[in-house]
């Protein structure tokens, strides 16, 4: 018992200074600020406004790396990634964003794909039971092939047996 | 003087495909052999001065022709000869033409090699091919003329756009022209088969090989943009969901939803509308993408050919549309529903159904993503982006689908709910699945992604995929088990289930390599000169600036000395280049290549008077090397697939498909 405590507690104070480190390089050091993943996020879901495709992270445009420096700036305030979008979101609107924003038409670039996504198969889904049903009340059973396959063989014996009879 | 008779050899192949078109659908109208004979020899006569066009534009572009407008803009005498050969389309008109070249040649072809038994629907076939190519030659005798000239005739050309100038660009876009185009004959099959009023027997046969081909093609034709846009661009990655890339990926998803049909088709001789319906849709598709990257509707970096014939895209477009919808709701009914008592139920034609439906879904995912922009600035007037985070939302969901539609749906047989040894297979391969996940998590460094959504995707869909591998492999060993281990019958009867296997594998060996680099890690590293720095346990030497001419292109090279754990891995030659056509410098970047992971190494600045820093972006992009791997397991699947001389005829219904039974 006091073994697995003192591992527990080993592992712990090993890892005590990477977390403090995970935390301290966004606040302190700005120029080390691009490795930082929240850094990433924010930058990675804005879009750059001079280029096709590319967020501003990706992309070394003038604008560009103002953006960037906004961001840095921001996070080291101790901003979220929320209120960081949302302040180039009032400035620039929502076309900013990578991705549309979620109220008013834009939702419907979402809601569409989604509700596809859920109500296709439940469709296809039923299709194929109503097509079951229907198959199972007209006495027509799925036959399995092996089930076939003895059909055809005494239909061919029977087919044989007229054949020999009328020779 | 030869781009004048360039000009008058593309009328006359508006004239002869226009002749064709008609002279097809009354051949068909009437029944009239010697009549879709003539049809014939005029598709085959515009193919052939067609190609003759091409030559000669190949040959002005060799002449330094400046009098050529196209030349003009698209070459100039300090290009390397290769860029002569890939200028012809570089550009709008260029690449319009190798279309139209490519259509005309295919559509000979197809006419050439058609089966006897499709003799019948051959003139709706041609009628169907021809009527589009009369446009593309009306488009490049007016709108998107290449041999228009200019003068007086300079002495030197603008050149070629510097991104294009790669040797990706030699053989990208006539691969995925070739897809393409050649989506085209099913969906003449398609028309065919409309206005003939059913489906023939050699309809699937050939309509399953042409599918096939445009498939291999679109495949290999849409990875290689992505290693273009991955050693080119320089942001790292292959794929942003561009609006082209985008436009090349939707054909893609609708023929592999069409071969997925073809094959119930063929084994239970049910969904021949579907067939018919994805067949022109691919096609249309196809088109659509052109017309959205060609009008400017749409922005995009692969814009290299922008120009004013939009509207006369979109007419066409509208056209073909209407025409195919009307053709359908006239004539659907004549195409009779199978022949068959069989009952669909919860068996592989529904996981077919099912796979399909996941795959246009995804294609009408990227559709919405591409046009929504347009429609709610329509509606709004207010202007929003789509870009990589809408459709990354989405892709992984999908690709779970697909996942586990391949892994169940391959496993499961026709016509029956059971499975042979469904438990055995299922829980076998969750089993062997672990240390092969482990392997590629461990090997492939994924755990070192920061993100815990991205982390806990990655390791479930990597698990998934093996498991989804190790369940088609070991379905496929029991059906071989089942042939007493004679894999010579079953590469003799059965290649198309060998090829889709391995399709199947290449496809799942891709979406690892996605996974994989779903999150790469990269750095922003300062150097002086003489300094080592060091990144993911690579020690990065810089040695100063040096300015290498090659061609046309100055190139500002940092030559870096690589070596990682001790190990020396030589020179890495990222650089800056200048061409003579453009202000900015462009990236030319340095790739480390392991099995594992990419070292990615793109120059962000350099000191510009003694060349005595560098700051680089270096990236480290796990798992690249199984996306690329991934293309040829697939056009490899598609080779063995289509090599099949057995699949589509008629003779074998389910019963005689289903060799596996001991009867």
């Amino acid at each position: 018992m006091r073994r697995w405590l003192e591992i527990i507690l080993a592992v712990g104070l090993w890892l005590t200074p990477y977390l403090a480190l995970a935390e301290g390089v966004a606040i302190e050091n700005k120029n080390l600020i691009v490795d930082h993943i929240e850094y990433q996020d924010v930058a990675g879901d804005l879009r750059c406004p001079t280029c096709t495709g590319l967020s501003v992270l990706d992309s070394d445009a003038a604008f560009s790396i103002q953006i960037k420096n906004e961001v840095k700036e921001q996070l080291v305030a101790g901003k979220h990634k929320d209120e960081i979008l949302k302040f180039f979101t009032d400035r620039y609107g929502p076309w900013i964003l990578r991705a549309p924003p979620t109220h008013g038409v834009h939702l419907l670039a979402w809601i569409v794909p989604i509700s596809a996504l859920i109500l296709g198969p439940l469709v296809l889904w039923l299709f194929v039971w109503m097509r079951k049903k229907s198959g199972d009340e007209h006495d027509v059973v799925s036959r399995s092939v092996e089930d076939i396959v003895t059909e055809m063989n005494q239909r061919l014996a029977s087919m044989r047996a007229t054949n020999g009879s009328s020779k | 003087m030869l781009a004048d008779i360039g000009f008058f050899l593309l009328f006359l192949c508006t004239m002869l495909s226009g002749y064709s078109t008609v002279s097809s659908i009354a051949a068909g109208r009437m029944r009239h052999r010697r009549l879709f004979r003539s049809a014939r020899v005029a598709t085959t006569l515009s193919a052939g001065l067609c190609l003759t066009a091409s030559l000669i534009l190949w040959f002005l572009l060799f002449e330094h022709d400046y009098s050529v407008a196209y030349i003009f803009k698209n070459s100039s005498n300090d290009l390397p000869p290769i860029y002569r050969v890939t200028a012809f389309w570089s550009s709008l008109e260029g690449s319009h033409m190798l279309w139209t070249l490519l259509l005309s040649i295919y559509s000979t072809i197809a006419l050439w090699t058609a089966s006897r038994d499709n003799e019948h629907i051959m003139p709706w076939v041609n009628a169907a091919l021809q009527s589009v190519l009369t446009w593309m030659f009306y488009m490049a005798i007016t709108h998107s003329d290449p041999f228009v000239r200019m003068f007086p005739p300079l002495a030197d050309g603008q050149g070629m756009n510097a991104l294009l100038q790669n040797p990706y660009m030699a053989i990208h876009p006539p691969t995925l022209f070739t897809g393409y185009t050649a989506l085209a004959i099913p969906f003449a099959y398609a028309v065919a088969a409309l206005c003939y009023g059913d489906v023939t027997d050699g309809w699937l046969r050939t309509t399953r090989r042409w599918a096939l081909y445009a498939w291999i093609a679109l495949t290999s034709g849409v990875f290689l943009g992505g290693r273009w846009a991955y050693v080119e661009l320089g942001w790292a990655g292959y794929w942003a969901w561009d609006p082209v890339e985008n436009s090349s990926f939707i054909p893609w998803l609708m023929s592999t939803a069409l071969l997925h049909s073809l094959i119930v088709q063929e084994k239970l001789g049910q969904l021949k509308r579907l067939s018919i319906i994805l067949a022109a849709t691919g096609f249309f598709m196809s088109f659509f993408g052109t017309f959205l990257t060609r009008s400017g509707v749409v922005s995009s970096v692969h814009s290299f050919a922008e120009s004013p014939i939009g509207p006369n895209y979109l007419a066409f477009l509208a056209g073909l549309l209407v025409l195919f919808v009307g053709l359908y709701a006239w004539r659907a009914h004549a195409v009779l529903p199978a022949d068959t008592d069989k009952v669909w139920g919860v068996s592989k034609e529904s996981a077919l159904v099912m796979t399909q439906f996941l795959l246009l879904t995804f294609a009408a995912i990227v559709v919405i993503g591409t046009l929504f922009p347009i429609v709610s600035e329509a509606i709004t007037g207010q202007r929003t982006s789509i870009q990589a985070p809408y459709f990354n939302a989405f892709a992984p969901w999908i690709g779970l689908g697909l996942i586990v539609m391949i892994a169940i749906g391959n496993i499961m047989r026709y016509q029956t709910a059971k499975i042979p040894d469904a438990r055995r297979v299922l829980l076998g391969s969750a089993a062997v699945a672990i240390p092969f996940a482990l392997i590629i998590i461990i090997l492939g460094d994924v755990l070192s992604t920061p993100k815990k959504f991205a982390l806990g995707a990655q390791i479930v869909g990597i698990y998934l995929s093996c498991w989804a591998m190790s369940s088609i492999t070991m379905d496929a060993s029991h059906r071989l088990r089942d042939l007493k281990w004679n894999v010579k019958l079953m590469w003799g009867r059965n290649r198309g289930f060998i090829g889709a296997w391995v399709a199947h594998m290449g496809i799942l060996i891709a979406i690892i390599g996605f996974l994989g680099n779903y999150r790469g890690i990269s750095t922003d590293l300062t150097i002086a000169k003489g300094e080592t720095k060091e990144f993911y346990g690579y020690q990065i030497r810089f040695d100063g600036m040096i300015t290498v001419q090659s061609d046309n292109v100055t190139l500002f090279q940092a030559p870096l000395s690589l070596s990682r754990d001790g190990h020396d891995l030589g020179m890495m030659y990222p650089a800056k280049s200048k061409y003579p056509t453009k202000p900015e410098l462009l990236n030319e970047v340095g790739v480390e290549s392991s099995f594992w992971h990419d070292l990615y190494v793109v120059i962000g600045d350099f000191e510009r008077k003694a060349g005595s820093t560098v700051t680089l972006q270096v990236h480290v992009n796990p798992t690249v090397r199984l996306v690329w791997i991934s293309v040829f397991v697939l056009a490899a699947g598609g080779l063995i697939a289509i090599s099949d001389r057995h699949r589509g005829q008629k003779s074998r219904d389910v019963v005689a498909g289903e060799w596996e039974v001991k009867a």
